[in-house]
Order: structure tokens, then sequence, then C-alpha cells
């Protein structure tokens, strides 16, 4: 019987000895910033649009809508992610039982047009921050 | 089938590239900055089982948003009509609450970290071996033929050799797994997640205006397709003649039990995610969350099928030579001004991307820890089987490259290779759900099961069906029907064997079998996760309910 679980004690040695969810990034940060900057890049394009361009998308400058979309979902992003930080960055490894407790966060890309994100409509999905976010 | 007509070069501008340059950079970047997280080979594999729900619920949607599944859902748009939403409502989303309510808990707390491992333990050696192997090879092809389709649309849009596309592109997947591990997938993947969003929500908004919304395309369809085209199940009675190729029943039976539930519960691409969460809460709600954004795909990935219908109504035929398959392409280049259309290439390489990604990354845990570690080099330390998977990671990639190649001059072969890997799938979950519920099921029983199973549908679709032996009006519908073979065959046999052979003793089960729990202490719940809104019941039948809702306005 030993036998049958030593992978199961495996698993668990390692789950202590992991550095990831210490370690690891913010995810938040890298999808708020690289929309903030592709949202500005787009922005650009509307304001810079012809005629042309407006034609091609059936008469909206999709350049301007979209960006100021993409910028959006870009800052709440940064928003959510400055609202609530990761708890113990760097501490010791698998801060289980210190975690905050739940609370609403902004559900991810609120913004987003149609609201397709699973936060969106309801408050609180959004995870707290532990571990790694 | 992968051919791209010659006309649907893109516009592309220095705007465009900077966006696509930004984002290959970032991908990488994220590749570097996730090696610091990586000290164990749970970390490289499982990402420590440490990640947020929401992050492995976006995962677990974007691994299988590949650019096949995106060009693929807007061709069988194009090519059944509203039917496509089978794929996603009867299909994919009780499959996933499925996974999440009922299977997670076997899966995640007995601590296995892949699925064929759950089969070692449940079973035993040979049905752990067998599911192992074909997951591996299959994984493999699916890359390759991924990195060869990528090749054929970005020669066709912009114009780069093939040859240069496939290593690019997996040249900066292999860097970034191997470097990231399995964190870096998954957040490249929720970022791929967003961008592919920002590629086809403006592409789907400018296309419907185009058309005069979803009431002009709703119009022009029934005038020209018949007012079965744009519902979901006008037609479908037995015996009555549609594009797909099916009935209800078939539709119900096959696609939304067999073929849905064996791809989203037992395709460890897809688990791994799950497997990845900080908690077994988080890990039921992977699934669950991941049902949400999929249940909406359809409107930015099958409508966009439709309206190019409208456009083009000559595609798919010799006329005007398109294929199905350019549905996207082809509003990309007729819609969208330079800057959105930087966006639009981008999010379609990233969906490439993802895809593969997902498959090497499955790839490189199941070889290692299920071929490399069980049976060629065992008892090593930690740190030998991470230097192991960054090795395998580098051999798959390389080998998924080599498969592209050579898909480009065998493409036929490839599409009779993914059919019959198709099969395997629907066996396994017939074998998993078997063992999971009844713990008189034997090794034995589990291994003839798998092995049947499969065979009869394969014998069902290339002998029956290819050899005309039955009538089925298409490839769809006789997939339906093998995947129905194939889970009953699985079935009868399993139950069939099992009396005459040894069960395993019971005290080996503890975890894996319903009614048994695991030795030790069960993992305190995480504070926060009692609220209401994180019950995965809670959100599991919202899902339901909410996909069975979606189905009004294509039903009256």
């Amino acid at each position: 019987m030993s036998e049958e679980y030593e992978y199961r004690h495996e698993v668990e040695e390692l789950q202590r000895k992991s550095a990831t969810a210490a370690r690891l990034f913010d995810v938040r940060r890298i999808i708020g910033g690289l929309f903030v900057i592709y949202g500005i890049i787009v922005l650009i394009a509307g304001f810079t649009a012809s005629d042309a361009d407006v034609r091609k998308a059936s008469g909206i400058n999709i350049n301007l809508w979209t960006g100021s979309c993409v910028l959006a979902v870009g800052l709440l992003f940064l928003l959510w992610m400055r609202l609530r930080p990761l708890s113990a960055p760097g501490a010791e490894p698998k801060p289980e039982p210190a975690r905050p407790g739940g609370g609403p966060g902004a559900g991810p890309g609120a913004g987003e047009p149609g609201g397709r994100e699973p936060g969106s409509g309801e408050p609180g999905s959004g995870e707290p921050g532990s571990g790694a976010g | 089938m992968h051919y791209l007509a010659e006309g649907l070069r893109l516009p592309t501008n220095a705007l465009d590239y900077t966006i696509l340059i930004l984002y290959f950079v970032v991908v990488l970047g994220v590749g570097f900055a996730a090696r610091a997280s990586v000290r164990t080979s749970l970390d490289f594999f499982l990402s420590g089982r440490s990640l947020p729900a929401w992050v492995t619920g976006l995962a677990f949607v974007a691994a299988n948003l590949g650019a096949l599944e995106i060009l693929g859902m807007a061709a069988n748009g194009a090519q059944y009509g509203v039917y496509t939403v089978h794929w996603y409502w009867v299909g994919a989303i009780p499959a996933m609450v499925f996974l999440g309510l009922v299977m997670m808990p076997f899966y995640y707390g007995s601590k296995v970290r892949s699925v064929p491992e759950f089969l070692l333990h449940r079973y035993g050696p040979s049905s752990h071996l067998l599911s192992s192997i074909i997951f591996s090879v299959a994984s493999v092809l699916i890359a390759g033929v991924n990195l060869y389709a990528m090749a054929i649309v970005v020669e066709a849009l912009l114009g780069w050799p093939q040859w240069v596309a496939i290593v690019v592109a997996g040249l900066f997947v292999l860097a970034y797994i191997t470097l990231g591990g399995l964190s870096s997938a998954i957040y490249n993947e929720v970022l791929q997640f967003f961008v592919i969003l920002a590629a086809l929500i403006p592409l789907t908004v400018v296309g419907l205006r185009r058309i005069g919304g979803f009431g002009g395309l709703k119009d022009s369809l029934t005038a020209s397709h018949g007012p079965n085209f744009v519902s979901a199940w006008g037609g479908t009675g037995i015996g009555s003649d549609n594009p797909l190729g099916a009935n209800w029943l078939t539709i119900v039976l096959g696609l939304g039990f067999c073929l849905s539930f064996g791809y989203w519960t037992t395709n460890f691409a897809e688990v791994q995610r799950a497997l990845s969460a900080k908690n077994l809460s988080a890990a039921q709600r992977t699934p669950l969350i991941a049902a949400f954004p999929k249940m909406f795909i359809p409107l930015i990935v099958v409508v966009p099928g439709l309206i190019a219908l409208v456009m083009e109504p000559d595609i798919g035929t010799e006329k005007s030579g398109l294929q199905y398959n350019d549905a996207i392409p082809l509003l990309m280049s007729e819609l969208l001004p330079n800057g959105v259309l930087g966006l639009a290439v981008t999010g379609l390489l990233a969906a490439f991307m993802a895809g593969m990604a997902a498959n090497v990354s499955s790839f490189n845990t199941v070889f290692t820890n299920d071929i490399w570690r069980a049976y060629v080099m065992k008892g090593r330390p930690d740190g030998y089987y991470l230097l192991t998977g960054r090795v395998v990671t580098a051999i798959g990639v390389l080998a998924g490259m080599g498969t592209a190649f050579i898909a480009s001059s065998f493409s036929n072969i490839m599409n009779y290779l993914q059919t019959l890997f198709s099969f395997f799938n629907v066996p396994l979950f017939c074998v998993f759900i078997i063992g999971m519920f009844w713990k008189r099921a034997t090794a034995a029983a589990g291994f003839w099961g798998l092995l049947c199973g499969t065979v009869a549908a394969m014998i069902n679709y290339f002998w029956l069906y290819l050899g005309d032996v039955i009538a089925i009006p298409s490839d769809q519908g006789a997939n339906f029907v093998s995947a129905i073979v194939a889970f009953v065959a699985g079935g009868v046999v399993m139950v069939a064997v099992t009396p005459f052979t040894r069960p395993r003793p019971v005290e080996s089960l503890a975890g894996l079998v319903y009614g048994t729990t695991a030795p030790g202490v069960a993992e305190p719940p995480a504070p926060g996760d009692e609220a209401w809104y994180r019950r995965p019941a809670v959100l599991g039948w919202s899902a339901l309910i909410l996909a069975a809702l979606c189905y009004i306005p294509f039903s009256l």
C-alpha cells in the first residue's frame, strides 16, 4: 500500500519545494502593458485614418473603436493588478494558510465589447491575488 | 484541403508589422521571465500546482482556440450553416461542466500529474503505456499539422515562404516552453486569448455592418440556402436530409456525448491546464470558468463564416477558387484597414502558436513522466527529469517541424491520421467513466476496452463508411456514428471482460473511484472559496442553462 501512494508523497514534496507560487510574475502586468501599447498604436491609426480606410470597414472608423476598447482593457488589467496585488511576492514558497480573504475584484476584461469574460457580469469572479496571478 | 487562393494577400504595412513584432518580443519575454519560477519538475510540468482559476480557465479555452479550430469552425459555418453551434452548445459546454463537476475531484484529488497517469493507478501499466504512446505520437503529429496549416495561411496572407513560417513559429514555441515550462505556455495562452478576441471582434462587427446586421445575415441566407440553414435543429429529424449528414440522435449522442466528452475530459492538453490550478476548488472551476467564454465563441467564429458566405456566395466551389477554410482570411483582406489588420494577423498567428504550444507542453509531460520515467529511467533525482523535460520539449518541437514538412507532400494521409487519433479519446472516456464509478472494473478490462473501442470505431469509419457498406451522407455524420460505436464497443468489452479477470485490491483504489477517499488529510478550502459565485455547482449549472438558452433564437 505504501508503494501505491509513493507518487502522492512525491508530488506533495515537490509542491512544497515549488518556486512557481513565490517567483512567478503577475500575468496581468503583461496583458495590461501590451494592450495599452496596442491600444495607442491602433488609436493613432484611427486618428490618421483615410477615407478609403473608413470605406473599407463599411463606414466605421474601426481603428478608433478597437483602439479605445483595447486601451481600456489594458488599463483595466493594470488597475485590477493595482487594487489586488499578489499577496506575498517572494516570501516563503506556498503561503497557503496566509491568504487574504476573498472579495470583489474587477472581472478580467470587463471593458471588452459584448462582455465575453467570465467575470464581466458578476463582481468578484476575479481571484484574490495569491500564488501567481 | 488547406489550399489558399492567391488573391488573399493582405495589404500589410509597417504599422501592422510593428504590432506583430511586438507580440513576438512579448511572447519570448514571458518565457525568460517565467524561467525564474522553475525549480522542480513539478514547476516545469504543472506550474507547481499553484495558478489561480481565472488564469487556468482562460488558458483552458485558449489551448483549444488554435487557428485550426478558428479557421475550421468558420469553414463549418460557411459549409453547414448554423448547425455548427452544436459543437459548442451541445458538445463542448456539457462536457466541460461534466469535467469540472464530476471528474476533476478524481483527477486533481488523486494528485496524478497527467491523464495517462490516472490510468496507471486505476488500471495498471498496460493501458497506461498504450494511452501514453498514442497521446505522444498524436500530439507531435497534430503540432506538425498545425504548423503546416499556419505556413500555408501565412504564405497566402503575408507572402512569407512556407519554410520561414514553420521555422520561425516553431523556434519561438520551442524557446518559450523550454525556458518557462507550463507556466510560460499558460501565461502566453491567456495573452493569446485576449489578442484573439481583439482580432475577431472588430472583424465580426465590421462584417455584420457590411451585410446589414443579424437581420440581413438571416434574410440573405434564408433566401439563398433555405430556412434550415439558419436553424439549429431544423431538418435534423431521423431520415431527413441536411447538409451536416446527421440527425438529432447522432448529434446528441455522437457529437454531444461521445466525441465531446471524449475530447474535453480525457485530452491531456486541456486537462493539464486544470491540474496546474492551486487547489481542488480552482481545478474544478477551471473548465467551468472556461465554459462561459466558450459559449460565445461561435459569435466571433461561426458568424464570420456565415458572413463570408453572404459576401462571397461561391466560396467552397471551383468558381471562386476559395475554400471554406478561407472564410476568415477573406474577411480580413476585404474589411480591415491597416492597424486593426495588424491585430488580426497577430491574433491568427497567436492562435496557431497557442494550439501548438498546448500540444507541445502536454507532450513533454506525458513523454517524460509516463514513458521515460515510468518505463525507461526510473528513480533518478528530480533535476534529471526537469532536464529531460526540457530536452523532450526541444525534440518534440523539432519532430513537429519535421512533420510539417512531411505534411506538405502527404496532406491526405495526415487527415486520415488525425481522424484515426480522434477515435482514441472516445473509448478512453468510456474506460475512465467506468473506472471512476465501478470498483470491480479490472486492469484487463481497461486495456481491452480501450483497444476494442478504438478498433471498432476504425472499422466503422474506414471499412463500413469509406467502403460504402453503410450509407452515411457526410464525413461528419460518419464521425458521430463511429464515436457512438467506439463508446458502446468499449463499454461492452469492459463489462464482458471484468467478471473473468482479477479485480485490483480495493485499498489501492482509494481516491481513484467514486465512494473512496484519498489517504491523508484533505486540503482545507482556501478562504474566499466558499463564496456562492465560486461554488462549482453554481457555475456549472448556470453554464448549462445559459447554453440551453443560447439555442432559443435558432430554434423558433
